[in-house]
């Protein structure tokens, strides 16, 4: 159903031709005569959802042609997400992680003694005091290495069924696309809602997630480097790398998807497939902020319990990657990195 | 009036203001000055009279969500210009663009007013990006004349809108004008209540009548019911009207149209650029009785569209049909409303209600329809705009049969713009016709309300 409307909207936007300067979503439909299921995927992966287009159509409801891309290539986009979903069906993955944070807290809690979590611990090697260095990694490996497997496979299929080839030589142009955000920019307009300025933020909120997640990840790069190279035990000083860079980070993303869910919030429900699903935004939002508290109060008698949360809530992230709205963040990359094939051919 | 109706189609918009109708109904009893209209005219003469510091309201039939006129429909305008810069290539002179503009309205445009035109054009799209408007300046089809709006005419309108808001125009939706009188007294109707209001000036900005088919039956008889409008349904003309009836010198020609040949399934209004039929020469155009009335390889260029609009208008019953066999519509674009199919010319002559003879022989006559299944477009023509008007200075106020220039009162726009056009068509005229008056309107209204 999505995907006949989809293909009359695709068709019309053909026609017209009006908002090409947006992004590139229209730029690829215009290379193409007809539009297969694969490539509607395809497009509806590309699009960021700016909402330019919906408001610069002449033929948005209520005119009769009932026009909305951002909408339908919205629910296109979800309905890809469940059918590249593999092994598992595509469900709130927030409430999975949920589930695996709340359930690893007390079965950690009753495998190590109460006087151990919550009593204070200070000075290197103070973490893994409350949970052995060795029981973390095995979580992260374990989690991480099934969400990459499933992911892989997803987007192995999904990059396959939408045209396949090799994109090596395009890697730049969409790595570029990518880290700008480019298409959310809207041609040089901003993304922006006539009605409701806070949507002009939403490339900088994304920024802020985008790169606060980038600066937590070189955090644990750093803090392994630390760890296997310099010999040194966590926590660090307060003046080290893995800090710094954990804390401008976890602020970042507490700013961005605290941003993010407000916009999200007043946005309008025919633009926004999953208007109600605020679970990863919570997810990612609990994951920052239990790392930031736990980076602050890391010397007193709450930092047992601070570990612990923290720990259940990224390893409930991790292993919930690849059923969950993360998922758009590799597919849309695969449809820039076609978009940027495209435009060289 | 004639609003309500129009609004009862949209239903579930109308349920959601109709609260809010009540307190908007009273527009302020004498501002400054009274923008009537919704599209680029009304807007920049609204946005230049607030500029220069005048109270301006602003009356808009259409609800906010149809703003704009048919600026909504429109994707570039008509720049002079003597370098390239980033919105065109090349240069376009003043002598280039009069040319244009003398042969497309076949030597009926007003001298003075094309030399304002074209001068004061080239400043427009500095002034329209100052006041929020975004060009576009990549993936452009090469053009020399004109300037692109980024996302299209209602992109442009919504910033344009935006602006004027926050300089304080008053902006009334859903607000018809049923008469504006040459004292400058207006009649309103908003929610089902009237009003008159005294603004010191008013600019009228509200485009032509092809709406109006009563207007168009007058002038077109029965064919007028075969008329589609491919804009606004809010160009009712009745602002034109009470004008011309109060003696305000006319332009153009009554009755007189620009056509484009649309598909005939396409709904009676708005339907804008989408339905436009094109591709002809790849197969043949056949009459109701199936006959061809002309070498279709013979029109091409960009005033092909109207071209065929006025051959369709002349046919019997305002129709005719495009076959293409299933070579022919590779060539073209997929079209919104598809196309009737048939493998045969006796099946297609049934569908369409032809003499298969007279089919037959025209499909084998132009030797471009050779694979099934074949193809039909159902046409009729479609009006973009009416070329019928009120004749203004090059002040833009109105200018009586007698001579005598009203001084309260401006006009900017397509209800003034065969002033320059005559009945003829150039690509993106219209809205820098919008855009340069409605601006020399604005300061004019202004500089009166001030006086």
């Amino acid at each position: 159903m999505p995907m006949t409307e989809a293909r009359r909207i695709m068709t019309l936007c053909n026609v017209c031709t009006y908002c090409n300067g947006y992004c590139e979503v229209f730029r690829a439909a215009e290379r193409r005569r007809d539009f297969s299921d694969a490539d509607l995927t395809y497009l509806a992966n590309l699009c960021h959802n700016c909402r330019n287009c919906r408001h610069a159509c002449q033929y948005a409801p209520p005119h009769v042609f009932a026009v909305n891309v951002p909408g339908t290539l919205a629910l296109v986009r979800d309905q890809s997400y469940r059918d590249y979903s593999w092994p598992l069906p595509r469900r709130s993955a927030g409430r999975a992680a949920a589930a695996i944070a709340v359930l690893l807290i007390p079965i950690l809690m009753s495998a190590i003694p109460w006087e151990t979590v919550f009593s204070p611990h200070a000075g290197p090697g103070a973490f893994y005091e409350i949970v052995p260095r060795s029981a973390m990694m095995l979580a992260a490996v374990l989690s991480l290495g099934w969400s990459f497997l499933c992911l892989g496979v997803g987007l192995i299929r999904f990059w396959r069924d939408t045209g396949g080839g090799d994109a090596s030589a395009s890697v730049p142009g969409a790595l570029r696309d990518i880290l700008t955000l480019r298409n959310l920019d809207g041609g040089g307009a901003g993304c922006h809602d006539p009605d409701q300025p806070a949507l002009r933020w939403r490339r900088c909120f994304h920024h802020a997630v985008f790169y606060g997640f980038a600066l937590c990840f070189a955090s644990t790069v750093a803090a392994t480097f630390y760890h296997y190279v310099l010999g040194g035990l966590a926590p660090y000083p307060a003046i080290s790398p893995p800090v710094l860079l954990g804390g401008a980070g976890g602020v970042a993303m507490v700013v961005g998807t605290a941003g993010l869910a407000w916009i999200k919030k007043n946005s309008d429900s025919v633009l926004d497939a999953e208007r109600n699903d605020y679970s990863f935004l919570g997810l990612l939002f609990a994951v920052s902020v239990s790392g930031l508290a736990l980076m602050i109060f890391r010397e007193s008698a709450a930092m047992g319990i601070l570990l612990l949360v923290h720990l259940g809530c990224v390893f409930g992230f991790l292993a919930t990657l690849a059923h969950g709205k993360f998922v758009h963040g590799p597919f849309r990359a695969a449809a820039v990195l076609r978009a940027a094939m495209e435009r060289k051919l | 009036m004639i609003v309500k109706p129009i609004l009862e189609k949209y239903a579930i918009w109308n349920r959601a203001r109709h609260v809010e109708w009540k307190e908007m109904a009273v527009v302020s009893a004498n501002p400054g000055v009274l923008v009537i209209g919704g599209g680029l005219a009304a807007l920049c003469a609204a946005i230049s009279a607030r500029q220069c510091q005048a109270s301006v309201a602003m009356v808009e039939q259409a609800p906010r969500e149809l703003r704009g006129g048919n600026t909504r429909h429109s994707r570039n305008f008509r720049i002079c210009h003597d370098a390239p810069s980033p919105l065109f290539p090349d240069c376009y002179g003043e002598a280039d663009f009069l040319a244009d503009m003398v042969r497309a309205s076949d030597n009926a445009c007003d001298a003075d007013l094309a030399q304002v035109l074209i001068d004061r054009s080239s400043a427009i799209p500095a002034w329209l990006e100052d006041n929020g408007a975004t060009f576009q300046t990549a993936n452009i089809p090469y053009s020399r004349k004109t300037a692109f709006f980024l996302g299209g005419g209602k992109a442009l309108v919504n910033s344009l809108y935006a602006t004027a808001e926050t300089l304080g125009v008053d902006i009334r939706y859903e607000t018809e004008v049923t008469n504006l009188r040459l004292d400058g007294r207006v009649d309103l109707v908003s929610g089902g209540e009237t009003q008159t209001v005294r603004p010191r000036a008013v600019v009228a900005c509200c485009g032509g009548y092809q709406a109006n088919r009563e207007w168009l039956r007058r002038e077109w008889g029965d064919a007028a019911q075969s008329l589609i409008n491919r804009g606004t349904v809010f160009a009712q003309g009745a602002v034109l009207r009470s004008l011309l009836d109060q003696g305000v010198a006319a332009v153009g020609k009554p009755g007189a149209c620009h056509l484009v040949a649309v598909d005939a399934r396409s709904p009676a209004d708005d339907s804008g650029i989408v339905t436009r039929v094109d591709g002809m020469e790849f197969g043949v155009v056949v009459d109701r009785d199936g006959r061809r009335f002309v070498d279709e390889t013979t029109i091409s260029g960009p005033s092909r569209y109207s071209t065929w609009g006025q051959l369709v208008a002349r046919r019997a019953d305002q129709a005719a049909v495009m076959i293409l066999d299933s070579i022919g519509i590779r060539k073209i674009r997929p079209s919104v409303i598809p196309p009737l199919q048939a493998r045969s010319a006796t099946e297609l002559a049934d569908i369409l209600g032809m003499p298969a003879s007279n089919l037959d022989c025209s499909m084998r006559e132009s030797q471009r329809l050779v694979n099934a299944p074949f193809h039909a477009f159902p046409m009729r023509p479609g009006v973009s705009f009416t070329c019928h008007g009120v004749k203004v200075d090059s002040q833009a106020r109105l200018v009586m049969t007698d001579g005598a220039v009203c001084e309260n009162l401006f006009a900017a726009g397509m209800i003034m713009a065969p002033n320059v056009l005559g009945t003829g068509y150039l690509a993106g005229a219209a809205m820098t016709v919008g855009a340069v008056f409605g601006k020399i309107a604005g300061e004019g209204a202004a500089r009166h309300a001030h006086d």
